[in-house]
């Protein structure tokens, strides 16, 4: 447990002296290899602007749309899909084609059609998230050992009831691992998306610093993406210590 | 209305090509204790999902009255409901909330479990499991409970901590009951009545009635009569000298 704090500040720190020497020793140009210190203040100017606090609630309101509006269709789709093989057959191979197609293809057409903002880079979002969290849901409701349908046959429940009190809570766990890995997904696709259909947000950001040739703010803003990223998955692993899902990681 | 609460009439039953049960005649009355024991793979887990309407007999009849409810070979409890709310669900027909949470802190009381209310079934060892299982089917209205192998995979002494629980608790509120067990221990221990199967293609090869009284106990010379009785027909060992078993000994008799 206490190697935890250890060894992960050890690992950041060997990093952060790298590059202090690294760019003491001058072996890059510092256009394109900015000192620590030049990043820090960087740092420092830009937490006092408001372009800088604005981009991340920018970001952060489209991963939240984009990813909330998968996560609600796509759970009961799945439980639907799961129970039900001529569905399963019927729309499965579509589903595949789509999860296998890069969001960044759709792009174009994000453009095309909702122009320039919130709206593509949350359709983007939704098409990157959508189709594998359907996936994971089938399979998941696969995996529900027979002997629970049973009883809940035994003891009465039916319909929609048996979707609610056995398929969902049965494969929750399952569907929730496949949520953490969604969401860091979305936080991927966000930043593409800024970059090339949006006026602000972290990802456009990102392009700005570039266009500007300020490395150091290019640096500030992926230190940013890196740790926003890293604390939404730590919000998201908050979703297995509920109670109710402890049982599908414990053993 | 006559006091039969299952009647198998004849059933013949197949896997594809693989006969499995033939020719079987088998009825139960109300409240009766009856043990199918056989050689492995002879078919009683079968016959259990003809009983319970999972499968369908390809020739014959199965008429079953009421209402039935299965302890599983492996855990059935919801891993994601307490103890609890499992035994709850047993509950589901007593639409009184306050009356449904009384008895299932009764059925707590009576299986030992107490302190374990909001345990989930991960935090419980697989004795304990195994009795919240039997909590959940004994609570409520059931005709017919159907048990298929409910003491495998534990050790000696809770086995027999459960066996003991279930005759208590049977005493309290009499249920049919049907066991299917490769326990033959077990078997004459409980029942009323124990059946033993044939290989497979299963059918009834012999039968036992055990009028004994209860609380039995394990080392009573006439259960270990019977169970070696019953061992001869099962073809795994000699059979005894049948003539030195007593019948209508004591308060007891085998027939």
């Amino acid at each position: 447990m206490k190697k935890k704090y250890v060894l992960a500040p050890a690992v950041a720190l060997s990093i952060l002296s790298l590059w202090l020497a690294l760019s003491a020793l001058h072996i890059f140009p510092e256009a394109a290899f900015p000192s620590p210190q030049k990043v820090a203040s960087g740092f420092q100017s830009e937490l006092q602007t408001r372009q800088f606090y604005s981009d991340v609630a920018a970001s952060l309101f489209r991963v939240a749309s984009g990813f909330s509006l998968a996560v609600l269709l796509s759970i009961p789709t799945g439980l639907w899909l799961g129970h039900c093989p001529r569905a399963r057959v019927a729309l499965l191979p579509t589903i595949n084609f789509f999860r296998s197609l890069s969001p960044l293809a759709w792009i174009p057409f994000a453009i095309l059609w909702f122009g320039i903002g919130d709206p593509p880079a949350i359709f983007l979002i939704f098409t990157a998230t959508f189709f594998p969290l359907v996936l994971a849901t089938v399979a998941a409701v696969a995996n529900i050992p027979s002997v629970y349908f049973k009883v809940a046959r035994e003891y009465g429940l039916e319909g929609l009831k048996v979707l609610a009190q056995i398929s969902f809570p049965a494969s929750l766990p399952q569907i929730i691992t496949a949520i953490r890995v969604a969401g860091g997904v979305a936080w991927l696709v966000v930043v593409a998306a800024e970059m090339i259909a949006g006026r602000d947000g972290l990802g456009f950001a990102i392009w700005d610093a570039r266009n500007g040739l300020r490395a150091d703010l290019l640096v500030c803003r992926m230190i940013t993406i890196g740790v926003i990223g890293a604390t939404l998955d730590l919000l998201l692993l908050q979703l297995t210590r509920m109670r109710r899902v402890r049982w599908g990681y414990d053993q | 209305m006559t006091s039969k609460l299952l009647s198998i009439d004849s059933v013949h039953f197949s896997y594809g090509a693989l006969q499995v049960l033939r020719h079987l005649d088998l009825e139960v009355e109300r409240d009766e204790f009856v043990s199918l024991v056989g050689p492995s793979g002879c078919g009683k887990t079968t016959l259990l999902s003809l009983i319970s309407g999972h499968h369908k007999p390809g020739r014959g009849e199965v008429r079953r009255r009421g209402s039935m409810r299965m302890v599983y070979q492996i855990d059935s409890l919801l891993p994601w409901l307490t103890a609890a709310e499992n035994i709850s669900l047993g509950l589901r027909a007593l639409s009184d909330r306050k009356q449904r949470c009384q008895r299932v802190n009764e059925m707590l009381l009576l299986t030992n479990l107490a302190g374990f209310s909001d345990h989930f079934p991960h935090q419980l060892s697989g004795g304990m499991r195994r009795r919240v299982e039997l909590a959940r089917v004994l609570a409520g209205e059931t005709d017919l409970l159907l048990m298929d192998e409910p003491f495998s995979g534990l050790d000696y002494l809770t086995r027999h901590g459960l066996k003991t629980e279930l005759e208590r608790l049977l005493a309290l509120k009499p249920r049919t009951v049907l066991l299917v067990t490769h326990d033959i221990e077990d078997a004459v221990y409980l029942s009323d009545r124990v059946i033993v199967l044939s290989n497979r293609p299963a059918t009834i090869k012999y039968e036992m009635r055990l009028q004994l009284e209860r609380p039995r106990r394990p080392a009573d010379p006439l259960l270990l009569e019977a169970k070696e009785r019953i061992l001869s027909h099962l073809d795994l060992q000699e059979p005894g000298p049948l003539a030195s078993i007593a019948v209508g000994q004591r308060a007891g008799s085998l027939v």
